[in-house]
């Protein structure tokens, strides 16, 4: 049985260092996705949906996707955003040796918290973040209420 | 002759057991000595050969150019940075919170055959591209 000496004091320690730090990217990058709904799509972008007093704010990732060729429409108290990221691997003359990003057509719809006007929802991109703006209806805006002193 | 072969092996992976504990004591020590905290969350990475250099393409939505480091260092290119909450500072609730915030770090092993002097980075749409040419 043959076992080829360790001589090595510094390379191999320094490769399994880094051949550690990419198993940890990886299980850091697999424990990320398992709150998306598997199966669904193939890939949908990640939402922060908070709230203002006046309006409920939607902010999706979308890095690389031209923010005119999402479709975003609300019904009801649903809002839904779909698009694309195109898939660059395809390209010619292009050999890809790592591919983690995901590509494709994608569907994310989300229940409002509160009513909206829909008639009033903006939205804007920056930087591959999209912020969908939906102004609240008047009923579902906190109303403060005045302390009197005797 | 049969027990004289079992006792080798089981000598040379006595050998191999020390060698690996003592490796995995060398890697966690060097991990320590660098006194780096793992980060909060790790971009995807795609890259891409062509003939003449590489791309290493990065999404990094939401995080401003400024807060982006990019550097080479012992033959590995790493990207690090920090993405803050993009969410209104005047909210009043949160519903819902994917979008990882905090420090990002990424380092990937250069290929060989390059010139890591004249590697150049751009920024768009949340989207990081780094050319790499070849030698």
């Amino acid at each position: 049985m043959a076992i080829i000496p360790w001589r090595g004091r510094t390379l191999p320690v320094a490769t399994l260092a880094s051949l550690r730090e990419e198993m940890n990217d990886l299980l850091a990058r697999f424990w990320s996705h398992t709150s998306e709904p598997f199966g669904l799509a193939e890939w949908s972008p990640a939402l922060d949906v908070s709230e203002t007093d006046d309006a409920v704010l939607v902010h999706a990732e979308i890095p690389g996707i031209d923010p005119k060729e999402l479709d975003i429409a609300v019904v009801g108290d649903t809002l839904t955003i779909r698009g694309e990221k195109k898939d660059e691997t395809e390209r010619e003359g292009r050999n890809f040796h790592r591919v983690e990003r995901r590509y494709g057509s994608f569907t994310r719809s989300l229940r409002l918290p509160t009513p909206v006007d829909a008639e009033h929802v903006t939205a804007r991109a920056a930087a591959g973040v999209l912020e969908v703006r939906l102004p609240k209806k008047e009923e579902a805006r906190p109303k403060r209420i005045q302390i009197k002193t005797d | 002759m049969r027990h004289t072969i079992l006792t080798q092996s089981h000598q040379d992976l006595g050998h191999l057991a020390r060698h690996m504990t003592d490796i995995m004591h060398r890697v966690l020590h060097s991990s320590f000595s660098t006194g780096q905290k793992p980060p909060d969350w790790v971009p995807a990475v795609d890259i891409c050969e062509m003939c003449d250099h590489w791309e290493v393409i990065v999404e990094l939505a939401g995080v401003r150019r400024e807060d982006i480091e990019v550097y080479t260092e012992n033959r590995h290119l790493t990207i690090t940075g920090w993405r803050h909450d993009p969410t209104s500072p005047e909210k009043i609730g949160l519903h819902q919170m994917e979008i990882e915030q905090g420090q990002f770090r990424r380092r990937i092993l250069l290929p060989a055959g390059v010139n890591d002097d004249a590697i150049a980075a751009r920024y768009r749409d949340g989207m990081l591209r780094i050319r790499i040419p070849k030698r």
